[in-house]
Order: structure tokens, then sequence, then C-alpha cells
């Protein structure tokens, strides 16, 4: 077949050379015999598009060769009628020709020559008539359609050259070229249902590869129809042109023309036929991608987006009509296209009105009202792919706030996820998430004014739903950390006191943070990960408050709703506290000692605001946490030490009732009570600290001027007392020495502060007697270890200058205050177990008791007493 | 060489990040040759992850609310489970550097407290945490360096100010000192930074010995210089209370309804109800005997840096 095609294009080349020569000759009719050889080449069969087109290209040359001998001949010399009456001859003469198809080509080439006269005799109506009847005559869809597209570029530069001066004209000149384009249209169609059934995607293949020769047809009359005159393009031209499209019912075809269509006619023409347009779409043939003449049209607004006023916006909402009846209509509408559809009308939304956001919940709610036609949790993978790119449109120039206000505003939008499978809403709450962590603005699109401003808070959390069934909470998950951050900002921009005016707004603050905890409530792991995070904002309101009320004391309605205020929010707070516990794994020791301290944190709190009874209520649960929860050696430990350092700086707590002795007793129980000795020992002598004050400097103390009341020399020196007892009790002689020189170290703290308000702590003879003590200790443990040098181990004990610092040798070890033993540069310790050498572990005290005496030995400048110690 | 210390970042539960100022100074490679976490730092893991790229060599001791335990990688890229060590010490050039986190101390912060404990781990200087302010002195030849909240994170620690049992214009003078605290925190920074100085100068062991007391003192001449200052802005003070008055009067009046509506012309900064806003941290330059301390405070959106040197007595 290319080999026949390409023959006849030689053929015809090897004419056209005959063609020339006889021309120059002016022998006309013999190279009319050559054009008969030629043009029936155009009746070749079975010629793809592309082939035939390019013989089609061969015979135009060849006739042109014609055309312009005819008009140098016969036009261009100076036109008289004669002349002009023998190319009508040759009109006449060529329709003698053997062929129909021939016979037509030369008709019109000689035709156009004739209409190129541009004499006033001329019939050039009759003439266009005649040609556009006869070209009827060709039926087959290929050549027909080549046919026409021939005369249609052979009456260009007529239609170009003669603009119609009356309406009439114009109306003549619009029918002659529509009527070319209803017929090229319909021989296009008549292709599709050619050949075998089986080829027919072979043959809409070859149609689309044709569709140039009709569009170029639908262009001609674009150029017809002045910009200004919409009267004859709506009345006129797109009245048939939307009566042929319906008519043809050929999906090719419809989407094709309508592309056409919006690309070459202007804005303004769509802008006022839209309803036509609108109009048709429902009656068009059952396989047309509607979306995509939508898409194509929505396109079309999208790039004019300058040429359009502001003030006529309602094609907007008249698009957006379109799709709502559509689809109420059409519920089988698949899912893939309707995406499509949604799409545009987003697009166009975003970009006539950014800032309205209820039209874009109506978009959503088209699409949610589908999806609850469907049981089902969905999946679909456009639908997914269309909710992942809502965002992605490059007319969005700030995401998070658009993202923000998707979620404030578009309760249908949350819906959607919602109905969504798990898998697939986390994959989209992901990146929105991102994306909303990302704004450094968020100070500014999250105010807190009134009630209405939790409309974005709870449609986010409803957005979040998916995340309460997630599997896999650990805080590396992307999108608990994420999450975590994202409410992180929320409270810090919202429960900031910048933005307090009056009272109304600090209840709203509480309420966002029970808003908040409400959901968390939903999930265990929740409750966890984020309750600390509501603790921390309570305590911020609570301090808040509290400076209010000391502030405004001249108004009784004030404190006392202060007052109530404060006592609600440690509420709220033990309830998140007891929240935390009773709905996770009780025998997590991470967790119970999460639990102990935000207990003992908040009851500091409270205690600083002098709320005994709420302080009191916290520590009592702390301790009974600690008494019921806390069973393993170290934290029990970690857990005592630190209830110590907490109740050391209350202040509240000695009113009538005492509570500060009730708590400091369970305290010392507890210390008494733990398993390892060493624990034990060190724990008693920190509780030597609870009955010594120390100050605090912010609420005005000093440690010289204040009168603490709380200073009790007798009850320091018996915990020291019990806790030296411990530790001599203890048969690890080298730990116990190292407990007491701990303890001597204690004793100097406490003999420091040598204030004459005070009963006297420790005596000077305690001190000498303890170090007495230790010194027979270390020399028992010298002769023990016969390993070590007795020369190094005696000058230590007996330094008694800082210069003997340089007889030290290599300590590479020493203890920390949890009694574990600290290698220097390793990131993690061991217990004594792991330390290799005796001598090694020796050292621990030996060196501690040297660096002790070095110290006193350094006091004795600053205080006399100390050179009452004897070492 | 230069090290790290950081403490109190509290991510997730009581701030969201380090300020990005502070993430762009850390961020260069090569420079830190090691990092201390001083507490509270462990719970985030894009922190550890930030803290681990800086420098892979961090030490880092327990906060209250760290885990007992931590997960790390060891050889052939096994998990390891470890305890969090309460201290630890680590030796840089000429110096031992005690680390702890400041919640097994009691009293919490104390002076002589975190001096019996640079005694038992026998350092020459101590870091430590806990507080989240941020400060440095020497005590007994020793070096105490606690870099503060690196995220400014809420504390629930007495805060700075409370009222206790003040008049309002008392209260409206602490809040005044207040109002100007980041020019307090400089000149506690600066006068601290003076006292090293008289120390290096002065190798008299009698002048030494004070060193606590006259910190001290300081810290009072602070004091009375924010009370003067209050009494100067007395007038103002009482003038927006009576305006307070005025505007009360009506609305009580009327009913109680509306006591949400009063307008609150209250002024309150975040310092006063976090126990801190101002993010820190520490970085130690060790060459031999020689240390310098910068301090970088995060204030008013711009980093500002502090230093002050130490210097080991032979």
């Amino acid at each position: 077949m290319v080999e026949s095609s390409q023959n006849a294009i030689n053929l015809i080349k090897k004419q056209s050379v005959s063609i020339s020569k006889f021309l120059e000759n002016d022998k006309l009719m013999e190279s009319l015999k050559c054009y008969s050889l030629v043009l029936n080449q155009l009746r070749l069969g079975h010629l793809k598009p592309k082939q035939y087109y390019e013989l089609y290209l061969a015979v135009f040359d060849s006739l042109s060769i014609l055309k312009s001998y005819l008009y140098s001949n016969f036009i261009s010399i100076d036109s008289n009628a004669n002349k002009i009456n023998q190319l009508q001859d040759l009109y006449e003469l060529v329709q003698y020709s053997g062929n129909v198809l021939p016979r037509l080509y030369l008709m019109i080439t000689v035709g156009s020559v004739i209409l190129a006269s541009n004499d006033e005799s001329t019939p050039s109506r009759e003439l266009l008539k005649d040609m556009i009847e006869m070209s009827r005559g060709i039926q087959n869809p290929t050549r027909g359609l080549f046919l026409r597209y021939y005369l249609s570029q052979m009456t260009n530069d007529y239609f170009n050259n003669n603009h119609p001066s009356t309406k009439e004209d114009l109306l003549f000149d619009l029918e002659f070229n529509f009527n070319n384009f209803t017929e090229m249209n319909k021989l296009w169609v008549r292709l599709q249902h050619q050949g075998p059934l089986r080829e027919r995607d072979l043959r809409s293949q070859e149609r689309i590869d044709l569709k140039i020769l009709i569009g170029s047809q639908l262009v001609k009359l674009s150029q017809l129809i002045d910009a200004n005159n919409w009267d004859i393009y709506n009345d006129v031209f797109l009245k048939n042109f939307l009566l042929q499209l319906i008519q043809c019912n050929d999906k090719i075809s419809q989407e094709y023309l309508f592309d056409v269509l919006f690309q070459i006619f202007p804005l303004n023409f769509h802008l006022k036929s839209l309803n036509s347009y609108l109009k048709t779409l429902p009656d068009l043939n059952s396989s047309v991608s509607i979306d995509l003449i939508f898409k194509n049209l929505i396109s079309k607004f999208i790039i004019s987006k300058d040429e359009i006023e502001k003030n006529s916006l309602d094609f907007t909402m008249e698009l957006f009509n379109f799709v709502d009846q559509f689809l109420s209509e059409n519920k089988d509408y698949p899912i893939e296209n309707l995406c499509s559809l949604l799409n545009s009308l987003i697009a166009l939304n975003l970009i006539y009105k950014p800032s309205d956001f209820h039209i874009i919940d109506k978009i959503f709610n088209i699409l949610n009202l589908r999806l609850e036609l469907n049981p089902k949790k969905e999946k679909d993978t456009h639908l997914i792919e269309f909710l992942l790119c809502i965002g992605l449109n490059e007319y969005i120039d700030d995401k998070p706030n658009f993202y923000y206000n998707l979620i404030k505003c578009c309760g249908n939008f949350i819906n959607v996820i919602n109905i969504l499978d798990n898998d697939s809403s986390l994959k989209i709450i992901l990146p929105i998430l991102n994306e909303l962590c990302q704004s450094n603005k968020l100070d500014n699109i999250i105010p807190l004014n009134d009630s209405n401003d939790f409309n974005f808070l709870r449609n986010f959390l409803k957005f979040l739903n998916p995340v309460l069934s997630l599997n896999d909470f650990d805080i590396s998950n992307p999108i608990i950390e994420l999450l975590l951050k994202f409410i992180n900002q929320l409270l810090f921009v919202n429960i900031n006191i910048k933005h307090l005016r009056n009272l109304k707004q600090l209840n709203l603050k509480i309420e966002f943070i029970l808003i908040l905890k409400n959901w968390f409530s939903g999930n265990p792991n929740l409750i966890r990960i984020f309750y600390p995070l509501l603790i921390t904002n309570f305590w911020k309101l609570i301090r808040y408050i509290d400076h209010l009320k000391c502030k405004i004391k001249n108004n009784e309605n004030i404190t006392e709703y202060c007052e109530n205020q404060l006592k609600q929010l440690f509420k709220y707070i033990s309830r998140c506290i007891n929240d935390i516990f009773n709905y996770n794994d009780k025998t997590d020791i991470e967790l119970i000692d999460l639990i102990f301290k935000l207990f003992l944190q908040t009851a500091s709190i409270s205690d600083q605001l002098m709320l005994n009874e709420v302080s009191y209520d916290f520590y009592s649960q702390s301790i009974t946490l600690y008494e019921e929860y806390i069973v393993d050696s170290t934290p029990q430990f970690q857990a005592l030490i630190y209830l110590i350092q907490s109740l050391q700086k209350t202040r509240s707590l000695y009113s009538e009732e005492n509570y500060y002795n009730i708590l400091i007793l369970k305290c010392i129980s507890h210390s008494t009570k733990l398993l390892k000795k060493n624990d034990q020992c060190r724990a008693v002598y920190y509780c030597s600290h609870l009955w010594w004050q120390t100050e605090i400097s912010s609420i005005g103390e000093n440690e010289e001027l204040t009168k603490f009341d709380n200073r009790n020399g007798k009850r320091v020196l018996e915990c020291l007392q019990r806790s030296l007892r411990v530790a001599d009790s203890i048969m690890d002689n080298v730990l116990s020495c190292e407990l007491m020189i701990e303890i001597l170290n204690r004793c100097l703290y406490f003999f420091i502060p040598s204030n004459s308000n005070y009963d006297s702590t420790i005596s000077i003879n305690y001190i000498n007697g303890l170090i007495e003590l230790i010194k027979v200790n270390l020399n028992s443990l010298k002769l023990q270890e016969s390993t070590i040098e007795n020369n190094q181990f005696d000058s230590r004990i007996s330094a008694s200058s800082p210069s003997s610092r340089g007889l030290d040798i290599v300590e590479d070890c020493v203890i920390s205050v949890d009694g574990n033993f600290i290698e220097y540069n390793k990131n993690f310790n061991k217990n004594s177990a792991s330390l290799s050498k005796t001598n090694q572990l020796l050292q621990v005290p030996l060196s501690h008791f040297n660096r002790t005496c070095e110290y006193i030995i350094e006091q004795r400048d600053i205080d006399e007493r100390f050179t009452m110690i004897i070492i | 060489m230069l090290l790290l210390a950081l403490a109190d970042a509290h991510i997730p539960d009581r701030a969201i990040d380090l300020p990005i100022k502070f993430k762009k100074l850390l961020n260069v490679s090569n420079k830190i040759s090691r990092s201390v976490l001083l507490g509270n730092c462990t719970k985030s893991p894009s922190l550890l992850k930030f803290v681990n790229d800086i420098s892979p060599n961090v030490t880092m001791v327990r906060g209250e609310f760290d885990n007992l335990k931590f997960l790390s990688t060891g050889k052939d890229n096994n998990p390891i489970e470890n305890e969090i060590p309460v201290n630890a010490v680590i030796k840089v050039g000429n110096f031992k550097i005690g680390c702890c986190s400041g919640y097994m101390i009691v009293p919490k912060a104390d002076p002589l407290s975190l001096l019996a404990l640079a005694r038992q781990l026998d350092v020459d200087i101590l870091l430590w945490g806990g507080t989240h302010n941020v400060e440095a002195y020497t005590l007994e030849g020793k070096f105490f360096v606690n870099p503060g909240s690196c995220t400014g994170a809420f504390n629930t620690d007495w805060p700075i100010s409370t009222n206790i049992e003040t008049s309002d214009e008392e209260i409206t003078g602490i809040d005044k000192s207040l109002n100007t605290d980041s020019t307090k925190e400089e000149e506690i920074v600066k006068e601290e930074e003076e006292s090293v100085k008289e120390e290096e100068n002065d190798n008299n062991s009698k002048e030494n010995k004070k060193s606590k007391k006259k910190k001290k003192k300081k810290n009072n001449n602070n004091n009375n210089k924010a009370e003067a200052e209050s009494n100067k802005t007395e007038a103002v003070s009482n003038a927006n209370g009576t305006d307070l008055k005025q505007d009360q009067e009506p609305e009580s009046k009327e009913g109680e309804k509306n006591i949400e509506d009063i307008e609150l012309d209250i002024d309150m900064s975040e310092f006063e109800v976090s126990g801190s806003n101002i993010p820190s941290f520490t970085l130690l330059d060790i060459e031999e005997s020689t240390c310098t301390l910068y301090i970088y405070l995060y204030m008013d959106g711009e980093v500002k840096v502090d230093k002050i040197s130490y210097t080991k007595e032979s």
C-alpha cells in the first residue's frame, strides 16, 4: 500500500513536469488530460489518512501550477469580461472530465480563479453555491473530507478579501462555510463506521489524525464573526453548531469541536453563551467525557483571568450549578470523571473567588453525597489522587493558609476524609499536616476571639479522626511527630496571654484545651502522648490567672472568678494525670515515673500559689502512686530524691493541718524502707534537707536576712546520724566508707551557714568523730588491700596542704549521686561489678576523702571554725 | 575544642523546637566536637538527630522527664538499651567536666550542694540544668555553668516573681523589673564575668573564699536597682489602677454577667508564666587549662552572645 501511494506520488510529480511544459506552451487542454491522470490518484483506496494527506499535498502542488497559469493568463494582465467569460467556459469544460472526483477538483481550482477576479459581474455567489452543491457528489469519507478541505482552502482568499458589507452578505458567507463544516463533520463521523467493527479503535485514531481538517474549517468560521458580534455568534452560528454537534452524536467529534470552539472564539462569547453550552452537555453522546469538555472550558476561563471583570463572576456559580445538577441526575457517573469535574470547579474558584471557601465546601458536598451512597469505606485511587492534589494547585501561593481555611470552612471535605478507609485518609492527612506545620504565620491566621473560632479546631480534630485508629503510636511515627508539632503550635498561639483582652477570652482558652482533651481521650496512646502537653498549658493558665488575681484586688467578682477558675484548672490537671494512669499500662515504669513527676510538679505550682489544700492533694497522690506502683529500686531511689527536692522548696504546707509534717514523715519512712542499704543511706541523708529551708530569692528570701520557719538542726542531725548508722552497717567496706564521706560532706554543708538565728546543727565534735571513723575504716581498707602501695596511701590520708595534690595517683573513677561508678568519657555508666581492678574501686573513697580534706583546709581561711576540724 | 551544652528542651511536651536561629548557628559541621545534654532533651527524635548530626559524640544525663532507659545503636547497628546516667564526667583538655541535670540536687540548684557534687565527682567544671535560666559562676575555684533551657520551656519551679502577700505597688515594681529582664539577665552575666576576672587577677585566696557571697550581693544590688525603677513608675501604675477602677465600677453595678467583658489592662510577660522565656545554650571552648564560655541567648528574635573565661588553677 505504501508502495502504491508512493508510486502515485511519483506519477503525480512526473505528470506535473509535463503539465508545466504544456502550460508554458499554452497547451491547456493537454495539461487537463494530464490532470485527470493526476487527480485519479486521489481515488486510490485503502490509504491511511497520513498517506492520503501526502498524496493530497502532491496534488495540491500540481494543481497550483494550473491555478497560477490561469491567474496570470486570465486575471492579472487586465481583467476584462472576455477573459472572465473564457474562464467560465473553462469551468463548464472541466465538468466533462470523466470522473467525478477529478472533475470537482478542477472545477474548484478554476472556480477559485474566477472568484479571485474580483469583477462585479462575476456571479460569485452562484459559483460558490454551485461548488458546494457539486461537492455533495463525493460521499466517500476520506475523499469527501479532503475535497471539502480543498474547497475551503481555495475559497479562503475570497472570504478574506471580500468582507461582507451587509448582514445578508455575512449570512451568506456563514452559510457557505457552515455548510462545508457540517458536511465535513458528517463525513468525518462516517469515517468511524467504515471497515470491520474490530478496527473501531484504529478508525478512531485515523479520525483523530484528520481532525485538523475540520478544525481549520471551524477556524474559518470564527474569522467571519467579528469579536463584537455576539448576536450573530449566538443566534446564527452557535445554534446550528450545537444542533449539528448533538445530531452527529459522535464522541470524538463532540469532544474535539467543543475544545476548538472554546479556543478560537473570544472569551466574552463564552461568558454570554455559557448557558447554551451547559444545556448541550447532557445531550451529548453518553460516552463523551463531559469532564474533559468542562475542563477545557474552565481552562479558557483560567487562561483569560485578566480579561474577566470582577463584577461578572456569576458564571462561576452557573458552572457549579451545572455540575451539581448534572451529578444529581447521573448518580452512576464514574468517580474518576466526577473528581475531574470537581477539580476543574475548585481550580476555577481558587482563581476567581480565592477567599470563598463556602463554595469549595459545596463542591465537596457533591462528592460527599455521592460517596455516602456507597456504604463501604472508599479507597478509589482516582479519588485519593484528587484529594492529594487539592493543595497542589499552582494558584495557591500560601498553602498552609489554604489548608487552614479548607479545614476550617469545609466540613464536607472532612466528611469525605472520614469516609475513606483508614490508610487512604492517613495518606492525605500526612502532607496536609506537614504543610500546616510549615506555617510561620500561624499567629496571624488563628485568632481566638469568640466561640466561632473553635470552628477550625473542631473541624481539624474531626479531620484527624482516622489518627485515632492508628496502629503505630511511636513518637517517631511521622504523623504523630507532626501532630505533636502542630498541636504544640496551636496551643502556643492560642494559650498565649498576649491575646488576652478580657475574661471571656480566658474562658475560651480553657475551652480550647478541653476540646483537645476530649478528642485525645478517644485513644489511650494519644492520652499518654498529648496530655502532658495539655497539662503544661493548664499550668500556664494557672500562673496567668493567679497573676490576674493578685493584680486586680479591687474587684470581688474577678477575685472570685480567679479562685474558682484556679480550682477548676487544678481539677482538670488531676483528671488528665489520672487519665494517663487509668488508660495505660500500669506496669510501664517509664509511664508511672512520668505520672509521678506530673503530680509533683503540679503540687509545686499549687504550693507556689499558696493553695495548700491543692498542693497537699497532689503530693499525697504522688506518694500513693510511689507506694503502689514504683517498685524497682533505681526508680524508687530517684523518685524519693526528687520528692525530697520538691518538698524542700514548699512554702504553703505549714498551716494548722501541718501537711508538711505528714508528707515528710512519709518521705523519710519510705527512704528507710529502700531495699538497698546504700540507697537507704543516701535517701536518708538527703532527707536531712527537709528540715532546712534555703532561700528562694525570687520571693524575696535571703539567706542572711530571712527568718526561715523551717530550720531544725536537731532533726537534721538525727537524719544524718540515722544515715550514718546505715552506712556503718553496710558490709561492703569500700561502699561503707564512701557513704560516710558523703555524709561528712553533708555535715559540712550544714556546718557552713554560721547563722546564730538557728539551733546549731552539726557540732565540731560530731564532724571530728565522723572523720575519725572514716579514717579507721580507710585504714582497715588499706590493711585489706595489701596490693596498694603503703606510702601513697598514708600520704593521702595525712594530706594537710593543697600542695600534696602533686602526689595524686591516676584517678579514673568516681561515684555518682545515685551510687553508680562513673568512668570518664563513657557515655553510659555501669555498676561496680564491671570495675575490674580492686584498687581502682578503692581509690573512690580515698580520693573523695582527700578532696573533702582539701576543702576543709581551704575553708579555714574563710571560717575560723574549720580550723577546729581535725583531719 | 568546642563543647556544646544543651539543657531542658522539653520537646514536645512544653516546647516546639529550638529557635531557628540557634539551629542555623549550630548547624556547622566539624566545629563542635562533642555535646552534652543536661536533661529533658531526649524525648524528641528530631532534636536528638540534630544534636547527633552536630557531633556523634554525645553525653547525656537524665532529667526528670527523660526515660530511665535510652535506646542507642551500638556496634553492628544493634540497638542497645542503656540506663541514662544521673551523672557523667568527661575529660576535655586539662579539665574534668561533670554533668548533672539538677534534678537529683538537694536543695535544687543550691551552690553548696553543687559544690559538694563537684567535689564528689572530682571535676573542675560542673555543668548542670533544670532551672531553665542561664547561669555561670566560679566557686572555690571551680566553674559552674547552667546553659538554661535551649527552648525557653515552661518551668514549674518558683517563678522569678510570684505575688505573695504583697501590695499592688510592689507587684508593679516586680513587674517593671521583669519587663527589663533581658537586660537584667545580661547584667548578671556581665557581673559574673567581672567576678571571674577579679578572681583571675586576684590570687589572694582570702578574696576567693567569698565568691559566693559576692555574687549574692550583686544580685541584691540588682534588686535595689529594680526597686528604684519601680518607684519612678509608681505614679504611672497608680494612674492605671484608678483607670481600671473607673472602668469596672459601672460594670459591677450592671450585674455580674458582664464579668467576662471587663477589659483587662494588664501586661504580663511570658517570663512570669513560664518561669523563663529566653532560650539559651552554651558553648565551651577548651584549650588546655583555659575554658572560654560562650553564652547564647535568644531575645526579641535575635541571638546575643556573652563571653566568660575561666582558667584552671595549676
